[in-house]
């Protein structure tokens, strides 16, 4: 039986078009429901990195209506698609961190802004996962002085911390071990559980094998593929 | 010559466009300060102390030795003429109405302006103005607004600052290293200035501190795909900066003073 629920995000007539290249690819319908955990696997890797970045809202697609929720998004109007990023999750090399903040305020900086309090401090759970992830004796430092993955995990952690309705990741395994014991890994699991959907870019087997559904990603030709 | 004329007309199309989005953010930036947002307000009160703190408090070691030089230089060389010129008629002509505000927004726009556009320009290569976004905040709000209010406030209470210690302190160091007569001064300040002088200053302030803020944020939030784009825009910024702060200038004082 098909499930009548809202889709979280729901994209109709969606072609896509890269930067520079605009037009190519067919009409499709892209949803993304509650739980689900949803592989892109795209050739060339910067189609599924634009992937992400549209459905993420950060880019316009060639053609597409967008939904979230139920209701339609104008993607033109940066101001409409606030309350829509506030709910979204994005995990990606791109996602940047606020260079002249320390690592504390980043992880704080939504609770900041709509808490209107600057005195707060990171919560449990984000504290055990700075724990885990070595982060938690930089926490008053720049982000500059974080390597590579560690400020992906960094940017994962915060991004977890919105209790967002859906995350996006761009190639996971480069950060996140696919262990029960990787406590980053096993809280994207409870998440899951709990009704968050899942987005990831990937061409790890161990990763892909984990979705419930995949998309493959070819010549801006976007194929879908139950598993 | 057709091509002449139409480069001539594409460039006079963009610049007018140029000015029209730079009407257009001012007109976004000004219809949110008043009343400033609930929402963030204590992460925006701290930017604006930030950027008050960089502007103003920093500028102050190089606005004040400014200052003196340019007011003893003005006592020194208007008191070398005949007795028929009012000296301090002359100092409050020229630098409570046009060398003060003037000089304030250069230093300014030399410290300040590159340094917000730059950091602009890097918020928006290295996405952090997208980081701000997925976290659900309006960068027009905790980034543009902030510096436009701490801008503003730091050139008009710089424009105070190299007013009195261009006058004051270059009426000290010429009484106390000079043999130069300046008796009579301050009473001819006290004649001199009316309350137009001090409105002008502080208007110039107000529209050099807007359009030097806006201006920076255009060229620094202005779409990059690289680095080398960040020197362009950042020079580009104050060039615009400076020229538009002459225009204002000139047109505040032909409002005023003509």
């Amino acid at each position: 039986m098909e499930s009548t629920a809202i889709p979280i995000i729901d994209i109709t007539d969606l072609a896509l078009g890269p930067p520079g290249m605009p037009g190519r690819g067919g009409s499709l319908r892209l949803t993304v429901v509650r739980g689900d955990v949803i592989a892109i696997i795209a050739d060339p890797p910067v189609d599924g990195r634009y992937l992400l970045r549209i459905l993420a809202t950060l880019e316009q697609p060639e053609r597409g209506e967008y939904r979230f929720n139920g209701k339609i998004i104008d993607l033109m109007d940066y101001r409409r698609c606030l309350a829509v990023k506030r709910q979204i999750g994005y995990v990606a090399p791109d996602a940047g961190m606020i260079s002249n903040r320390t690592l504390r305020e980043n992880l704080l900086l939504t609770r900041f802004y709509s808490e209107n309090d600057l005195t707060i401090d990171i919560d449990e759970t984000v504290d055990s996962l700075c724990r885990e992830a070595g982060l938690l004796q930089m926490l008053n430092r720049r982000p500059s002085v974080l390597s590579d993955s560690e400020l992906l995990k960094a940017i994962t952690i915060r991004e977890m911390g919105k209790a967002p309705a859906v995350m996006l990741i761009d190639r996971p395994e480069n950060f996140i071990k696919i262990d029960e014991n990787d406590r980053i890994f096993s809280h994207l699991k409870n998440m899951v559980e709990f009704g968050t959907a899942v987005v990831f870019v990937s061409h790890n087997r161990k990763m892909t094998g984990l979705a419930n559904r995949q998309l493959i990603l070819t010549d801006g030709e976007i194929r879908t593929r139950s598993v | 010559m057709e091509n002449f004329v139409g480069a001539l007309g594409r460039k006079t199309i963009r610049s007018v466009n140029r000015l029209m989005d730079l009407f257009a953010l001012t007109y976004r930036l000004t219809a949110i300060v008043v009343p400033l947002p609930r929402t963030g307000r204590a992460l925006i009160k701290r930017v604006i102390v930030e950027q008050v703190h960089f502007t103003a408090v920093q500028a102050l070691p190089v606005i004040i030795p400014v200052a003196l030089i340019t007011g003893s230089m003005l006592i020194v060389q208007f008191s070398q003429l005949s007795g028929q010129v009012d000296l301090g008629k002359l100092v409050v002509l020229l630098v409570l109405r046009e060398i003060g505000p003037l000089a304030t927004a250069i230093i300014v726009i030399l410290r300040s302006a590159t340094a917000v556009t730059i950091e602009m320009s890097y918020m928006r290569v290295l996405h952090e103005i997208d980081a701000l976004e997925m976290a659900g905040i309006d960068p027009l709000h905790t980034v543009c607004l902030p510096r436009l209010v701490g801008i503003t406030s730091a050139i008009v209470s710089l424009i105070l600052v190299f007013d009195l210690m261009a006058i004051i302190g270059g009426y000290a160091i010429v009484k106390g290293t000079t043999m130069l007569p300046v008796e009579g001064f301050f009473q001819q300040i006290a004649k001199g200035v009316v309350g137009a002088d001090i409105a002008v200053g502080i208007l110039k302030g107000i529209f050099f501190g807007i359009t030097i803020t806006v201006t920076c944020l255009y060229h620094g939030l202005a779409r990059k795909s690289q680095i080398t784009q960040v020197p362009v825009a950042t020079s580009r910024a104050a060039v615009d900066c400076f020229f538009y702060c002459l225009v204002i200038n000139i047109f505040i004082s032909f409002l005023f003073y003509v």
